[in-house]
């Protein structure tokens, strides 16, 4: 079982959206199970997955930090459509929880308990949702997982906030957790026709030694129209050119996982 | 109207953005790792010597810790270290919690391991004669593993950098007994001198041992041992060899009428050896043969010597030189 976080310091460069569409990815087209846990006190990732089922979960990651749940009870499974069915998916999500930025977070291992309940109940990827800025559910996600994956859009501020996290990854790396590593990261939201876009694509694709992932995703009204649907690409329009650049992120990083075993 | 990104300020906060991102994913960052996370390479202490670990430690202490240890990660999660086993344990002895060490990714398989052992000790340290000899030998085991072409000295020697017959030296050495791989350990005594008594049987070895025990202990100017030089070690290696016995000669170097030999310490190569006739057919044949052998003692002395290494080709053209009237004389007196 491998633990993947996305993580970008600087807001609005697209965590939820990547975090959602590439677990669902995983799933469908990968055909693993993934858990999805949203750290992010907005819970738009919760919002997203459990649209179509209508749930709303009361119970979520605040209880689950607290102790006093387990994750096999505070987990919820995702349903899609899919023709005219609903199916259920092997995606389960861990609801955020609005209060969660001023809750008293009295264990510092949850995220580490989380990730060794997940490994025993079967899921294959455990993917953390996190909010902008360095708060407290995110850095103990970074002491907890393995893999931090960094989207970056076409904008110095999205890359200054990659520049950040390496040095934030480094000191938590000498401290609390030595497995933690950036994976790498990947642009968001291009577009191509667009003269700064192309300029900070074609400065960076050579220059950030291998941390860079090959395949970027590129600016596509489907992705917002999705997420008003309540659906991930991967259900909503798995045939559109922006959802075939995320399956061949998506190979890139479950690749890049591997290899780094 | 397009404006050109490439002189904006922002670009240059991109290069620094950058150049933080290479350094990261070359791996080149240390951390720091706790000290009871890390394993040593159980070979390394079998091949390499680490004495002075106390001294290293004095030194950290005082000047601080330089030099990150390079480890790699383990299959259970754990590091192990690829160089920096001395610095390892001085930190231990300091009673440090965690040490600055590089991240690399796993060897390939063993015998890669094993290389990147080898050759971080070889080009960074004093090795003493035993080292160099085991880490030849585990050298040569794994060219052989991986059925390298050509000899294994050979092969050695271009990758320990020195002549071929001064590997066959060290990695004579392993075939003499404890006591004398010791001496040959001790800075007083010539190794390659004491390589020349792998020839000879344990028991010969064993009586050798006792001989230079016996005349460094009765030692001159008031220091309890004094060392022998090469050319008596040598001597006592022919005598063992051809069973005779010189001791309780004198000291400087002459031996006795006995066996009709003169020796000097200085072998001129262009000495003609003497003409002094000996009784013992055998005597005068191993006469001629101690003259050449002093003839090449010499030069594995030039050759044993660490040189410079912008010198080396001077050295070798030299060497080849010599080893060619070497080869003279010996057809001008087989």
């Amino acid at each position: 079982m491998q633990s993947i976080a996305m993580i970008n310091q600087k807001g609005g460069v697209g965590k939820t959206v990547c975090a959602v569409n590439i677990a669902a990815c995983i799933e469908r087209d990968f055909r693993k199970r993934v858990l999805i846990v949203d750290c992010d006190s907005q819970c738009n990732a919760t919002t997203y997955l459990l649209t179509f089922s209508s749930i709303e979960p009361e119970i979520g990651i605040e209880e689950y930090i607290n102790g006093d749940y387990s994750l096999k009870d505070v987990i919820v499974p995702v349903f899609e459509e899919f023709g005219r069915h609903i199916i259920s998916t092997k995606m389960y999500v861990l609801p955020g929880s609005q209060s969660m930025d001023s809750m008293e977070f009295n264990d510092d291992e949850a995220f580490i308990r989380l990730l060794d309940e997940a490994e025993s109940m079967g899921f294959d990827y455990v993917m953390f949702d996190c909010p902008a800025n360095l708060t407290t559910p995110t850095i103990m996600c970074l002491s907890a997982v393995e893999n931090v994956v960094v989207p970056v859009s076409g904008d110095i501020n999205s890359l200054s906030g990659y520049g950040m996290l390496v040095d934030t990854v480094n000191s938590i790396k000498a401290t609390t957790n030595i497995r933690l590593k950036i994976l790498g990261m990947f642009f968001n939201n291009m577009r191509l026709y667009q003269s700064l876009d192309k300029f900070i694509y074609d400065d960076n694709k050579n220059s950030l030694g291998g941390s860079l992932f090959k395949r970027m995703i590129r600016a596509s009204a489907l992705v917002g129209q999705a997420e008003m649907v309540g659906k991930p690409l991967a259900y909503y329009r798995p045939a559109s050119d922006v959802y075939d650049d995320y399956k061949r992120l998506t190979r890139e990083i479950l690749s890049r996982i591997k290899k780094g075993q | 109207m397009a404006i050109d990104f490439s002189k904006t300020k922002g670009a240059g906060r991109m290069k620094v953005i950058q150049k933080k991102s290479t350094e990261q994913s070359n791996g080149l960052v240390a951390i720091n790792i706790p000290l009871d996370q890390i394993d040593e390479n159980p070979e390394n202490a079998m091949i390499f010597n680490m004495e002075g670990i106390e001294g290293l430690a004095e030194g950290i202490k005082k000047d601080g810790f330089l030099g990150a240890i390079t480890v790699f990660k383990k299959d259970d999660g754990r590091f192990e270290i690829s160089s920096g086993h001395r610095r390892y344990r001085a930190m231990r002895l300091l009673e440090e919690k965690t040490i600055p060490a590089i991240v690399k990714p796993y060897p390939k398989n063993d015998n890669e391991r094993m290389l990147q052992l080898i050759s971080s000790n070889i080009r960074n340290r004093d090795l003493k004669p035993m080292d160099w000899a085991r880490a030849m030998n585990r050298y040569c085991e794994i060219m052989k593993a991986t059925g390298a072409k050509g000899t294994m000295r050979d092969l050695a020697a271009e990758y320990f950098q020195m002549a071929s017959s001064n590997v066959g030296r060290y990695l004579a050495l392993l075939n003499l007994i404890k006591p004398l791989q010791q001496l040959a350990d001790d800075p007083g005594y010539s190794f390659s001198a004491i390589s020349n008594a792998a020839s000879l049987s344990e028991d010969e070895q064993e009586e050798l041992y006792k001989r230079i025990r016996e005349e460094s202990a009765d030692g001159e100017e008031g220091s309890d041992t004094h060392s022998l030089s090469r050319t008596r070690i040598q001597q006592l290696i022919s005598d063992i060899k051809t069973g005779t016995d010189s001791r309780g000669k004198e000291k400087n170097d002459k031996v006795s009428e006995d066996t009709g030999n003169s020796r000097t310490e200085k072998a001129d190569i262009s000495d003609r050896p003497s003409e002094t006739v000996n009784k013992d057919n055998k005597g005068v044949t191993s006469q001629k043969r101690d003259n050449i052998e002093l003839c090449i003692n010499e030069i594995e002395r030039i050759t044993a010597a660490k040189v410079d290494i912008k010198h080396k080709d001077e050295i070798l053209t030299k060497v080849k030189r010599l080893e060619k009237a070497i080869r003279e004389l010996k057809k001008r007196y087989k």
